[in-house]
């Protein structure tokens, strides 16, 4: 995982500085190095493998698409979920509530004993309900925040709001999560 | 200063957003607020259990967005061209249709009402076939920034 505030841009960026040159094994690296995270971060949005894999597939090829346009204004990584989180929104956007089928599968760390599994399950379970619920903006900024791993400026540049923006967001949208959970732990 | 000042901030701090001096008096607070050290770990938690692990390795995941894409961009040239072309049409087509339509008062901006060009771009599947919704994710981009707007 990349650390906050760190600039792996720069190999990114001169990978699609080499591709813009004609040398696609250097677009082969950049999908090797990211599809699999950001499956991850479509199926945050979906719960769909299938669907989140169309969207990843679409992700790179705009990528392929703009590679003659591409200027390294900003960590390589920022420039990539920002087309993520639009076509995740967009999609999301046209959706119905019903082709979003529920999948808690891998929403927190391994429990100990089958209670505690139990019992982290329907946390999990309501998490993902509750975070489902969420205002787009916010679950967007959230994923970013959580699953992504951007800084609050790089979510402000993803979404073309300003950080305090993003703040407000993170807050209100943790703030809910943790109604929900408490509610369902009976505290 | 109070919880209600302190709680927007906790958030933040958890991330290691809030500047020093803000963070300094943040952590004053919660060291003197039992109720406030409470909602930060709770917090915390629901952090930890939205990250989750990261997901299962896909060892044919990366080949098969290559093929996707060396296969849509293998029977995409001709689109590019269309990417210019259709714009291109539509308001030569406006403008011939203005020109036969001398009764029509003059808009006052624009070709379109701007609701329906976002609905158009938000919804017509062709669009995307022709890629132009990169340029119109603008507009309905919009949508969400105006509603970030509204709540920020």
């Amino acid at each position: 995982m990349e650390a906050k505030g760190q600039s792996p841009m720069d190999e990114d960026a001169e990978r699609m500085m080499r591709f813009a040159s004609g040398d696609e094994t250097a677009f082969e690296e950049i999908v090797r190095r990211h599809a699999s995270r950001l499956l991850g971060f479509a199926e945050r949005f979906f719960h769909n493998r299938a669907r989140s894999e169309e969207v990843v597939q679409e992700v790179f090829l705009r990528v392929f698409e703009a590679r003659k346009r591409y200027v390294p204004t900003a960590r390589f990584t920022t420039w990539l979920y920002t087309i993520a989180t639009r076509l995740c929104l967009n999609e999301l956007r046209r959706s119905r509530p019903e082709e979003r089928p529920l999948d808690v599968d891998g929403a927190g760390p391994g429990p100990a004993t089958p209670a505690e599994e139990l019992e982290a399950a329907r946390l999990a379970g309501a998490l993902q309900r509750a975070l489902d619920g969420l205002p787009a903006n916010q679950r967007a900024a959230l994923l970013l925040s959580r699953f992504a791993d951007h800084n609050y400026a790089e979510i402000a540049a993803i979404l073309g709001v300003s950080e305090a923006a993003v703040k407000s967001l993170l807050f209100r949208a943790t703030d809910e999560l943790h109604r929900i959970a408490r509610k369902e732990a009976g505290t | 200063m109070s919880c209600e000042d302190i709680r927007p901030d906790l958030v933040a701090l958890l991330d290691g957003e809030l500047s020093a001096a803000r963070r300094q008096a943040v952590e004053e607070h919660l060291a003197a607020c039992e109720d406030c050290r409470r909602l930060r770990q709770g917090y915390q938690l629901v952090r930890e259990a939205l990250a989750g692990p990261a997901a299962a390795e896909d060892a044919g995941l990366a080949a098969r967005v290559l093929d996707s894409v060396r296969s849509n961009t293998r029977r995409r040239p001709w689109r590019e061209r269309l990417r210019w072309l259709v714009p291109a049409a539509a308001l030569a087509a406006g403008a011939l249709l203005a020109a036969l339509w001398p009764g029509r008062p003059p808009p006052e901006a624009g070709l379109a009402d701007p609701v329906d060009e976002l609905e158009i771009a938000a919804d017509i599947e062709l669009y995307d076939e022709y890629e132009l919704i990169a340029d119109l994710d603008v507009l309905s981009d919009l949508e969400a920034i105006e509603s970030l707007q509204d709540e920020g």
